[in-house]
Order: structure tokens, then C-alpha cells, then sequence
């Protein structure tokens, strides 16, 4: 009996001793680092320090600027690195690392010349080491995911400290676009440190990064030190991954949370006429699509089966009743975008909605009400259910018989890899306006596995990428599109989503891109 | 003795558990589809790519050599290296451990300290607004989902009235939302279970003996009756504090709580195939080691029950 008393009393003490213990770590965090606490409110904290809370759904995975992108992974690259040209996101180019270059004729070669005045936050020199260094290490390690961007750079020639040229094997039309996002790393830290060096991830940036508590919270410092002139008067910048959209919207409307994205365009129409809220919308690079799987024995193969699907749905009433925001696609890209066709987009040619016409294809086809099965991955338009059942009824309305299934990610590519699946939908999103990405991952790789060749289409997308004139790549990948649009496949659009970010009106001068990336770097606080 | 019988024994039944536990969710999550190496790699990689991913991931061994070294690993106290973060499991859990620990502890502390009080008085004064009002939380407590719940505090705690933070980490005032939305449905459970077993206690012949006895009211309510029908609400705060552990997922998503909930759905989103394993290992650890506690405490309170 006294044993067991004096078990219990040690259980309780064991218990109490535990949670008084976390308590307290609590307590000292708190104290120690202002930034750590709660709100995230333009403070400033005892140190004078001005803070900004930004907050987006989903969290960093990997630091290395070559590992799989996400959308915090694209905003803190704009804050702690540096990339040798910048962008306007609208087919302009201006000088960043580099100060001028220029292509050789048979556009194989770039030679760029570097900035002699920029060093690393780890204290290390910026020179042609680190172009060479960062480049070829993503043309030569096959498991990096950046690695099919640089496939055919075959070196990156060091000329002297400040001045290097790009060898490639064929002409490379998305170049310019693509250093215009590669953040340059330091050459000698990254092969002392190997991955190891994305723990601590020194750049030459206008922002230090400062620390990383997955799930918590990412912190980044003003760099005065900046080689382009800090133009910020925020002392840091915190970063919070909260995948609750109504828990993001409640800390934006109490202050707690300064610049939030990923909100819903419905929940981020209700936030429109608050006066302490900014909340910006414009057309966004992110087009929702559908892969048709066209092989053998497939619902699909028929080009009939497909037309139906193209004219049977509703564009318009997708957006106008169930999204209240967005565009119907009419053509695979938007205003702005490599390979646009206004006239085609005017005329709804290829795409009008048609349930007539539509029914009539199907007459046409050899479809006999074989089951459709129609997966999609949730979240990636707005109201997910909603949209892929109107798009199930209008297709069930002219004679198709569909199965809908809607699911995470991960399952999503691995069954469509395999092929195992007649409709399957997803977005993508043009960066920097191009759609050779596109193209090239799911035309010509076909990694969507949709069995769908046409020689002619193909090969308009390869000239197309080795095309370094623009206003050529332009037309080449109209073209490519038309037979898209001709043949239904292997891709048919359906819409594209409105950009949506919001943020306090105390917040100025921040830029946020037809993508969604947000440029934090010369943020400024009333 | 017999306690350290009781113990040796609990221990072996926990590793056999534990053992169960590693191969179902070594087998699961490979047989779940999706796979990390095509998520790590954009959608065009080749063949050839994937698979030197997965070499480098350890991923293209047969399953049963994955299998053993892994628990080949474990049993040296080793959990292996997340696919994703590029850190040691153990490092990831131990650093998100104490966030949930905290958020469970907090609030069973919190459900107890509003159902136990219910429960009894709602048990001893039947049929009266106190018993009403108490059947009609344990209703509104066992059927309101923790969504729905988090959401309405945090828009009028946080938003309308402005007192508590909307989400995030760091002082009491963080926890306080998160603790009462996990701590509601283990609340609820109380106050129905307390306030039937209470009564039945005392409906007793020995409750009637002690009245007979000309005991106080209040005594033989909290001191005769209550250690019997303090039993079962034991029984359940255990089982309860491995589901909140796990029910922790949701609640932590809510209010952007960064525990091993939020790590959870993370390390299962990227199919990081060795954090998922070692979290569900880490857990199940807990539930078990709970369980025995509870085992223990019961002899405690209950004399007449032995160890075994």
C-alpha cells in the first residue's frame, strides 16, 4: 500500500515537473526572441526592430534553390539571392549579377560579364566561380530537380574573375528566362558544404536569412550591406506556413499577419472595402487543364470523343457562377504568354460552348458510355468539388458517363505517370510568361502520359526551344497550340485563376507578379 | 515484486506492439500510392532520373533489406535521415514533441478541470438545470467537430474581440484556443461518463451504510463515492491522451501549431517515407507508455485491483 502511494506520488510529480518544464521553455523563448512571440503585428519590439509577418499555405521543403520549387522557396530566393539578369515578368530583361551579355551567332554560346563588387553574406567574393559553380552543378547531378532545365549546357567557361560564357550543345530558347530565376550560389562554400549548405543559406541578396523552424516560423534580416542599395526599412521578415486559409484571413484582418497569399478568390472578394486591408487581384499565369489519356482501347484515341469534351463545357459559366473570378480559356495560354492567339481567343473557335454540337460528336465517335474516369487533384482551383461536378454534369449532359475522383498530389502523378486514367486535372503555371515549360513537360516528355503524338506539333515545340528570337519562338508555339486545339489534345484548357494577394495598408512598395511570387525585397513600412 | 513483474511483462507486450507497428507502417505507406523520388523531381524526369533518386533515397532495395536496416537502425537508437528536410527524424520529432506534448497536456488539464466538476454535480443533482445544462455540453461537445470549433473561437476570441492571438506559437495566451478545441470532445466524454457512474455509485448499499454512519454530504460524495466512479474517467483520459496526440493533426492545421501534427501531414503529403515511419513509431511509443500509466495509477486509486 505505501508503495503504491509513493508511486503515485513520483507519477504525479514526473507530470507536473514535465509540464511546468515546457511551460517554461515557453516563457524563455519568448523573452529571448521578440520575433518568436505571437503576433506578428508591424511591432516594433524592444529593440526598436520593425517587423513583417507574411504568411502563405504551405511551408518550405528544401532550401536548395536547384530542389523542387514551391511558392516560399520562389519568394525567399527573391530575398536572399541574387540572379545574373532580372526579369519584368512581361519578356524584359535588365542587369542584376551580370552587368552586360550578349550570344554568339549560332546562339550556342552566352557570355556574360560579371559585377566586381558583391560578396557573399558568408563573406565570400562573387565571381565567375559561382556562375560556373552553381550551373554546371545542376547540368551534371541528375537527381537535383532543376537538373532538365540545364540538360544540354554542356560548361560554363571561366574567361577571368568577372567574366564567363555558357557552352551549350543546341540552341537554348528559354535561356534568358531561366537565369533570370536561378539564384547564383557561392562556389566555395557549396563544395566544402555540399547540401549541407542550405542550412545556413548564405546569398548576396538585399535579405540574411536567419533561421528555419519547420512548421513555425522562417526569419530573414535586412542585409545593409547590400551591394544594390537597401532600399527597405523593415528590420525583418518573418515568414509563417498556416494551411487554414480562415485562420490566415483572421490574423490578416487583427494585424497579426501583414501579407498573406493563397487565400480563396470568394474569402478574398469578402475582404475587398476594408479599409485596413489591401486587396490586390489581377489575371493571373495559372491556367487549369485537362490531360486526356488518348492510347489504345481509351475513350479518348477517338478525336470526335475528345471534341465533344472541349465543346461540352461551360467556360464561362464556371467562372462567372461558381468562381466569380478568373477567365475562361478559350486557347492554352493567356495574354502575355509565349504562343498567344488573340483572334482564336476572340472567336472562341476551338473551344465555344456547344452541347449540340457537342452531342452531335459524340454520335459521331466510337464511344458507347464506357465509364470515364475523371481524377483531379484537390485544391488546384478554387472549390475544387464544385467545379469538377459542373464539369461532370456538362459532360454527362451531352452522353458521357464519368466517374469523378478527387485526391491529393502524390497519388494524383503516380497514377497518372502510369497512365491509369482518361481525364485528369490539374494547372500549371507560366513563369515569367513562357510556356516552353509547359510544352516541353507535358507535349513533348509527356509526363502526363496522355499516348498522344503528332510529329508536326512536336516538332514545332523543339524548334521552338532552341529558338533565341523571341517574336519566332512566339509564333512557332501558336502554331504548336492550333494543333493542340484541332485535336483536343493531349491537353484542353479550361480556365485561368486570378492572382489574389492581400495585405495590410501599412505596406508599401512590394510587387507581386501575374504568377503570385511576391518581390519582398524593398518593402517599406508607413 | 509484483510490480516489477508487472513491469518486465508490459515492457515485452510493448515491444512486440511496437514491433507490429513498424511493419504496418513500414508496408502501408509502400503500399500507398505515390512516389518520393517523382514528387522530389519535376513531372518530365526520365526513367534513369528517378531511379538514381531513389538509389540516393535508399529506395531501390527489395523492401524486406529496407525493412531491416531500418529497424537495424532504430534498434540502435538511430531513426534515420528525412528524405525532405535532409536532417535526422529524431531531430525533426524531438523538436515538434514538445509543441503537441504541451497542446495534449494543457488541455486534458483544462477539459478535467471543467468536466470533473460537472460531471459530479450533474451526477448528484439529477433531473436539475445543473444536470441539463451538463447533458447538453456533453451533447454539443461529442457532436461539434473541432473545424467548425477552432474556427468560431478564433473569429470571436481573436478577431471580434481581439484578446487572443489568432494562431501561431510562443506564450500561454498561443495555447489557449488550441487546448479548449482539442480539449472539448475528451470534456464532453467526461461529463457523460462521470455523471452516470456517480450516480450509480450512489445508489450503493455502502453509500447508504456511510449516510447511516452520519457522514457530511460533501465527504461522502468526494471521498466515498467519487473514488469509484473516478475509475472509468481514468481508463478514458488514457486512451484519450493517445488520440489527442493524434487528433492533435487537425487542431494544430487550425491554428498553424507547430507540433508534430503539422510534421505529420507534411512528411505524408511528400511521402518521406522514414519520417513517417518514425513518427508513427514515436507515437506509438507514447500511447503505450501512457496506457501502462494509467494501468499503474488504477492500483493506485483502486486497492482491490492487482498488477497483472
Amino acid at each position: 500500500m505505501k508503495m503504491k502511494k509513493c508511486l503515485a506520488l513520483i507519477l504525479g510529480i514526473t507530470l507536473l515537473v514535465s509540464s511546468l518544464a515546457a511551460c517554461g521553455n515557453t516563457k524563455k523563448e519568448t523573452t529571448e526572441e521578440p520575433t518568436n512571440s505571437s503576433t506578428g503585428t508591424v511591432t516594433t519590439t524592444k529593440d526598436g526592430e520593425t517587423v513583417v509577418t507574411y504568411s502563405l499555405s504551405e511551408d518550405f521543403y528544401t532550401w536548395d534553390p536547384a530542389g523542387q520549387p514551391s511558392m516560399p522557396s520562389y519568394i525567399a530566393r527573391i530575398l536572399i539571392y541574387d540572379t545574373l539578369i532580372e526579369s519584368d515578368h512581361a519578356g524584359n530583361y535588365t542587369p542584376s549579377l551580370a552587368t552586360s551579355w550578349s550570344v554568339s551567332e549560332d546562339g550556342k554560346d552566352w557570355s556574360f560579364q560579371l559585377r566586381d563588387d558583391v560578396t557573399f553574406s558568408n563573406g565570400e567574393p562573387f565571381n565567375a566561380e559561382c556562375v560556373k559553380a552553381t550551373f554546371e552543378r545542376m547540368a551534371k547531378d541528375d537527381t537535383l530537380a532543376m537538373h532538365y532545365l540545364w540538360v544540354n549546357l554542356d560548361s560554363v567557361e571561366v574567361v577571368d574573375d568577372y567574366n564567363c560564357i555558357f557552352h551549350f550543345t543546341q540552341p537554348y530558347g528559354a535561356f534568358l528566362s531561366e537565369i533570370s530565376v536561378a539564384s547564383i550560389l557561392p562556389a566555395k562554400a557549396l563544395a566544402e558544404q555540399g547540401a549541407d549548405l542550405f542550412k545556413t543559406n548564405p546569398g548576396t541578396g538585399a535579405w540574411k536569412f536567419v533561421s528555419y523552424d519547420p512548421g513555425n516560423e522562417t526569419v530573414f534580416e535586412r542585409n545593409d550591406e547590400y551591394w544594390g542599395g537597401q532600399k527597405s526599412n523593415v528590420d525583418k521578415i518573418v515568414f509563417k506556413p498556416i494551411s487554414e486559409d480562415t485562420t490566415r484571413i483572421s490574423g490578416l484582418k487583427t494585424g497579426e499577419i501583414n501579407i498573406a497569399g493563397d487565400i480563396p478568390p470568394d474569402q478574398a472578394m469578402a475582404l475587398e472595402g476594408q479599409e485596413a486591408l489591401v486587396v490586390q487581384q489581377d489575371p493571373g499565369l495559372t491556367m487549369c487543364f485537362m490531360s486526356l489519356e488518348t492510347g489504345e482501347g481509351k475513350v479518348f484515341s477517338d478525336k470526335n470523343a475528345r471534341l465533344a469534351l472541349m465543346h461540352c463545357i461551360d467556360r464561362e459559366l464556371i467562372v462567372d457562377s461558381i468562381l466569380g473570378s478568373g477567365t475562361p480559356a478559350y486557347w492554352p495560354t493567356m495574354e502575355g504568354v509565349i504562343g498567344y492567339d488573340a483572334d482564336a481567343v476572340n472567336s472562341k473557335e476551338y473551344a465555344k460552348y456547344d452541347p449540340d454540337m457537342a452531342k452531335q460528336l459524340l454520335a459521331d465517335s466510337s464511344y458507347n458510355g464506357e465509364e470515364i474516369y475523371f481524377m483531379a487533384i484537390d485544391g488546384k482551383v478554387p472549390r475544387t468539388k464544385e467545379v469538377l461536378q459542373a464539369i461532370q454534369a456538362m459532360m454527362t449532359a451531352v452522353g458521357f458517363n464519368v466517374k469523378l475522383e478527387i485526391m491529393e498530389g502524390a497519388t494524383f502523378v503516380a497514377k497518372r505517370s502510369a497512365g491509369e486514367y482518361d481525364l485528369g486535372f490539374s494547372n500549371i503555371f507560366y513563369g515569367n510568361g513562357s510556356s516552353l515549360n509547359h510544352a516541353n513537360m507535358h507535349y513533348v516528355s509527356d509526363s502526363a502520359h496522355t499516348e498522344f503524338v503528332n510529329e508536326e506539333q512536336l516538332s514545332l515545340i523543339n524548334e521552338a526551344s532552341m529558338t533565341v528570337d523571341l517574336d519566332k519562338q512566339n509564333e512557332l508555339m501558336r502554331q504548336a497550340f492550333q494543333i493542340a486545339m484541332q485535336e483536343g489534345a493531349p491537353m484542353q484548357y479550361v480556365l485561368s485563376l486570378d492572382m489574389f494577394a492581400i495585405y495590410t495598408s501599412n505596406i508599401e512598395n512590394i510587387v507581386v507578379f501575374p504568377d503570385g511570387v511576391m518581390d519582398l525585397r524593398n518593402i517599406t513600412v508607413k | 515484486m509484483a510490480t516489477a513483474r508487472f513491469l518486465l511483462k508490459r515492457l515485452l507486450a510493448s515491444l512486440l506492439v511496437l514491433f507490429g507497428v513498424s511493419i504496418i507502417a513500414f508496408s502501408l505507406i509502400r503500399i500507398a500510392p505515390g512516389n518520393p523520388a517523382m514528387l522530389m523531381l519535376p513531372e518530365n524526369a526520365t526513367e534513369e532520373q528517378i531511379k538514381n533518386t531513389e538509389a540516393k533515397m535508399g529506395l531501390d532495395k527489395p523492401v524486406v533489406e529496407q525493412y531491416l536496416s531500418y529497424m537495424g537502425n532504430v534498434l540502435q537508437g538511430d531513426l534515420g535521415v528525412s528524405i525532405f528536410y535532409n536532417e535526422t527524424c529524431s531531430n525533426l520529432i524531438f523538436k515538434r514533441l514538445p509543441a503537441t506534448a504541451q497542446l495534449t497536456l494543457i488541455a486534458v488539464c483544462i477539459s478535467l478541470i471543467i468536466s470533473i466538476p460537472l460531471g459530479i454535480i450533474a451526477g448528484i443533482k439529477r433531473g436539475t438545470g445543473v444536470d441539463f445544462g451538463a447533458v447538453l455540453f456533453a451533447l454539443i461537445g461529442q457532436s461539434m467537430s473541432q473545424v467548425w470549433f477552432g474556427l468560431l473561437l478564433i473569429l470571436l476570441f481573436g478577431v471580434t474581440l481581439g484578446w487572443l492571438p489568432t494562431q501561431g506559437y510562443g506564450g500561454f495566451k498561443n495555447i489557449l484556443m488550441p487546448a479548449i478545441t482539442l480539449g472539448l470532445p475528451l470534456s464532453a466524454i467526461v461529463v457523460r461518463m462521470l455523471r452516470s457512474d456517480m450516480y450509480d455509485v450512489m445508489q450503493e448499499d455502502y453509500i447508504v451504510s456511510t449516510y447511516a454512519k452520519g457522514i457530511g454530504q460533501w465527504e461522502i460524495y468526494l471521498k466515498y463515492a467519487l473514488k469509484n466512479a473516478l475509475l472509468p474517467v481514468i481508463t478514458v483520459t488514457g486512451m484519450q491522451i493517445g488520440q489527442l496526440l493524434a487528433g492533435a493533426i487537425i487542431v494544430e492545421q487550425i491554428f498553424g501549431w507547430p507540433g508534430l501534427g503539422t510534421l505529420t501531414v507534411q512528411a505524408i503529403n511528400m511521402r518521406d517515407f522514414p519520417l513517417i515511419q518514425s513518427i508513427l513509431l514515436i507515437t506509438a511509443a507514447i500511447f503505450v507508455t501512457v496506457n501502462t500509466l494509467v494501468d499503474i495509477l488504477y492500483t493506485v486509486i483502486d486497492p482491490r485491483m492487482k498488477l497483472n
